[in-house]
């Protein structure tokens, strides 16, 4: 081996990260989800009424212009963001006080907010025992726009023990590229028993559908959401279900947000199909804006669950009801958010906490549900 | 892909002292002997000035991360070696090109990435421990800087990556050992065994320790292959994180 130089090529260094680093979870069909408890659980005595709450917290970023839902050019946020995002958002839900608490965009380590565990961090600083997470987008790192690591999804937390949690892989996009479609996210749904002592076991689903899909992967979500709703009821369990399906209930006066959503720069925003223009980039295409052909999309879920919101107060009195506007701006302008049951809400107990519009792009949606016995 | 690619060789760039290979390689206090080139295309370009020094540099991404290294032999017997080693990084230019909007973008734009440069000064002691087996001791100190602290969001979370770039952070240094052993099992079997571990004792998460173990087969004069595996357990931001990948490395010598 003397007077032998050996040049070593670390060509396979590259299969490192692609072959063994799981660069990008995928998960399978339906798997448990991962369990939070509180170490010494607070003692609440068992209820025969509970306030249940849907809110996407849009991971504790406020109105923050993030890139990717609000023309924004946001993407890592700061020490003081996040400490005063997640203190409004734990503080709003002290002060709600709900007995369940089903979340959507909820980060845990993720870079963008600071690595912190935020279900975690709100179990420990609202008052709830329990939790359950799932994500939908888990990567050691995206390489887009400096996203980096990337932890997000749905949580459940309950004052009340909750049991066989299971995280519902949905459908993905397939009209995206495989590299984009490989790094994207994996949209699901958890659900989970609870368990009220001296009361009948009953079913959460929490559900967070696709907003930006073009292809029909949205209308999926919302159709495995009511099967798996139907499921529940089939098997004789009363159940909870709700989440952000990003689409409007039915009959919605105003459908076509296009222009009003439209960022500098957007020649044509409603969606690939209706790109007309061949000379206008898909990429420059602003989608998750036009509701006009989904107006029917959530009619069997009206038509056999009840909404916390009817439909008929919801129609009587739109603007009360918005649970949404995109990004910095304030002004609320649709409803997005549902809570469904199979049985009934208490009357007069449906609120959407519209004072909470400085948290998050979406609003709290608030009602009671007798448990049966 | 392609920004992966060029972060896995800008590592093995930076830390070319990590590499232990076989007698008189890159990761051994030896040098090349004078007016010897050894050159490869992802390995660095090294020159032997003289009986006791050796420059090298990355070619290829030399332009993206100017690069130049500097060893000194200090004492040389028959078994054993011991010399210095200063390595100069510029990784600015590198930083900044994945520092963008849309598909590789690693770092996000929002933030400045200043103008650094960081050198690393290593002790490298080499012994042979018996006939074929030659067992290298190193200990490096890391320093930076820069024109501007640069915003500690800009850190690349991945294994092999994130401790290594602790440098640029957190007051400015790291340190970092290892020790490999390289040997012969026969004519055209040899080994490599190696751990390091890398140290930022003012960051939070600051440690990473690194074991491989190649085993390489010499088809001939000139070529070899090498396969293995590398275990990383390291300290992240995120928490404590195990890795195990495969290596498999092609060689090729020339006199």
């Amino acid at each position: 081996m003397k007077n032998k130089i050996t040049l070593i090529y670390y060509l396979v260094l590259v299969s490192i990260f692609l072959f063994s680093c799981e660069i990008v979870t995928i998960f399978p069909d339906t798997q448990n989800a991962i369990l939070y408890s509180r170490p010494t659980p607070i003692l609440y005595s068992a209820k025969d009424t509970i306030s249940i709450m849907t809110w996407n917290i849009r991971f504790g970023a406020r109105r923050m212009k993030w890139f990717g839902d609000c023309c924004g050019d946001r993407v890592i946020l700061s020490k003081n963001e996040i400490a005063n995002g997640l203190r409004d958002v734990a503080e709003k839900i002290r002060e709600i006080n709900p007995d369940i608490l089903i979340l959507q965009e909820v980060d845990k380590n993720s870079k963008r907010t600071g690595y912190i565990d935020q279900v975690q961090f709100l179990l420990e600083n609202t008052g709830m025992n329990y939790g359950a997470y799932g994500s939908m987008w888990q990567a050691q790192i995206v390489p887009s726009d400096g996203i980096g690591r990337i932890d997000v999804g749905n949580a459940i937390l309950s004052k009340f023990p909750i049991s066989e949690v299971v995280r519902i892989q949905l459908p993905l996009i397939s009209n995206q590229d495989a590299l984009t479609r490989f790094f994207y996210l994996r949209r699901n749904m958890l659900r989970a028993k609870i368990h009220i002592a001296n009361h009948k076991d009953f079913v959460l689903i929490n559900v967070h559908s696709d907003a930006f899909s073009t292809d029909g992967t949205k209308q999926k979500h919302i159709n495995l959401f009511k099967q798996e709703i139907d499921n529940a009821v089939s098997n004789g369990f009363d159940v909870i279900a709700g989440g952000d399906l990003n689409t409007l209930p039915p009959q919605t006066s105003i459908t076509d947000f296009c222009i009003k959503d439209k960022c500098n720069g957007d020649s044509h925003v409603h969606g690939v199909e209706d790109n007309e223009n061949p000379n206008v980039s898909n990429d420059k295409i602003k989608e998750g804006s036009h509701y006009t052909p989904e107006k029917t999309w959530l009619n069997n879920l009206y038509l056999n669950y009840k909404s916390a919101i009817s439909l008929e107060k919801y129609l009587a009195n739109q603007s009360r009801y918005f649970t949404h506007s995109v990004g910095a701006d304030t002004t609320l302008d649709r409803a997005l958010d549902y809570l469904f049951t199979n049985t009934n809400w208490i009357a007069g107990s449906d609120t959407v906490r519209q004072d909470a519009k400085h948290i998050s792009d979406h609003l709290p949606v608030v009602a009671k549900w007798k448990v049966a016995k | 892909m392609k920004i992966f690619f060029i972060l896995i060789i800008s590592t093995n760039l930076i830390f070319s002292q990590n590499e232990k290979n076989i007698f008189e390689t890159n990761g051994t206090a030896f040098t090349l002997a004078p007016k010897e080139i050894e050159v490869g295309i992802f390995q660095p370009l090294r020159y032997g000035f003289s009986e006791t020094e050796e420059f090298s540099t990355h070619p290829i991404l030399f332009f993206l991360m100017p690069n130049v290294e500097y060893k000194h032999l200090w004492m040389k017997t028959e078994t054993s070696a011991f010399s210095i080693k200063h390595s100069l990084y510029y990784p600015t230019p590198l930083l900044k090109t994945i520092s963008k909007k849309g598909i590789g973008g690693i770092i996000s734009p929002e933030f400045e990435i200043p103008q650094m440069i960081s050198i690393w000064n290593s002790f490298i002691y080499s012994f042979e421990l018996s006939e074929n087996k030659l067992i290298t001791t190193y200990a490096s100190l890391a320093l930076s800087f820069s024109n501007k602290t640069i915003d500690e969001r800009t850190t690349i979370d991945l294994p092999l990556v994130y401790h290594r770039m602790l440098v640029y952070y957190y007051n400015n240094y790291l340190l970092s050992f290892g020790t490999s052993l390289d040997g012969e099992i026969s004519e055209k079997l040899n080994y490599s065994i190696d751990a390091d571990l890398f140290f930022a004792p003012s960051a939070e998460n600051n440690y990473s320790i690194e074991q491989s173990v190649l085993i390489g087969y010499q088809f001939s004069n000139k070529l070899k292959a090498s396969v293995g595996y590398k275990f990383i357990f390291a300290d992240y931001p995120f928490g404590k994180q195990k890795n195990i990948f495969p290596l498999i490395d092609l060689s090729w010598s020339f006199k």
